[in-house]
């Protein structure tokens, strides 16, 4: 039931982030803010399309999490430029690279950690058969 | 195709297939009598030989090229069924798929290890056989050992 909950929460967030995000802006209320916030709804739908690199099946979970950080820095990079952050495409990549460094190989080690445990209680079940 | 039926005290119906047994006409029989349980038995097929099987005697069916290839007690018989046919028909025998070519009976597997790659390695009961589960198959591999078995 909480994790019903936690689903329709989560879509309801999606839906009403972009809708009110619109009537907002058509209701007059775009400034520089409302301007960011639409740009990085944008960027999130892409990496939202990116993280289809996981269903390949062909590439490694550590290659597509590679390129997922990637693709990501990218598009993360792009919206950064285009919003005008810091003073060029260089000082920005500088900027965010150590960052994605550090959040992708926090989400590798998670990643490889929950298959071991998954094995783990995956084997014991068996076991007990 | 005649069909014929005949009334008999018999404790369940007895279904007798005369003609030529590699037809896919009759194949489809047999598919379809299994699909009501009505039929126990796997047929799979070796030198242009015929062997009926419990399912519980399989370890798992491996599709390359365009057959499917069952694995039973350390030989390999060929089976006429697709993959997903296999998949639909053993769902409740408790066979699982555990990537795009393998449909394994998770009786016969003993344990699974997590691989660098994020794929599993599934370690069969015989000590030595080992299958792949990738990481797209294991939710609904995981799933059935948790909650079925």
């Amino acid at each position: 039931m909480f994790k019903k909950v936690l689903e329709h929460v989560g879509v309801g967030l999606a839906i009403g982030s972009v809708i009110s995000t619109a009537c907002i802006a058509l209701l007059g209320g775009l400034d520089g803010t409302l301007i960011q916030v639409m740009a990085w709804l944008a960027a999130s739908a892409l990496i939202g399309i990116v993280s289809l690199i996981y269903d390949i099946e062909a590439l490694s979970l550590p290659l597509a999490i590679g390129l997922h950080a990637l693709l990501c820095l990218g598009v993360s990079l792009g919206t950064g430029y285009l919003l005008g952050y810091g003073e060029g495409v260089g000082p920005l990549f500088r900027m965010l690279l150590p960052v994605f460094i550090i959040i992708y190989l926090a989400i590798g080690l998670g990643v490889w950690l929950y298959g071991r445990y998954c094995a783990r209680i995956t084997s014991e079940r068996l076991a007990k058969k | 195709m005649k069909i014929m039926l005949e009334q008999a005290a018999l404790a369940e119906p007895e279904v007798c297939i005369r003609g030529e047994l590699a037809s896919p006409q009759v194949t489809a029989l047999i598919a379809a009598l299994q699909r009501v349980g009505g039929l126990g038995k796997i047929f799979l097929y070796r030198d242009e030989r015929e062997y009926p099987f419990d399912p519980g005697e399989i370890s798992f069916f491996e599709a390359r090229g365009s057959k499917v290839y069952a694995r039973c007690g350390g030989e390999e018989y060929e089976t006429r069924h697709k993959l997903y046919e296999l998949c639909e028909l053993l769902a409740c025998k408790g066979f699982v798929q555990i990537s795009k070519g393998v449909v394994a009976n998770v009786d016969s597997i003993r344990s699974v290890e997590a691989e660098f790659s994020g794929n599993y390695t599934a370690l069969l009961k015989d000590g030595k056989t080992q299958l792949t589960i990738s990481r797209k198959y294991m939710k609904d591999f995981r799933n059935y050992v948790m909650e079925v078995k």
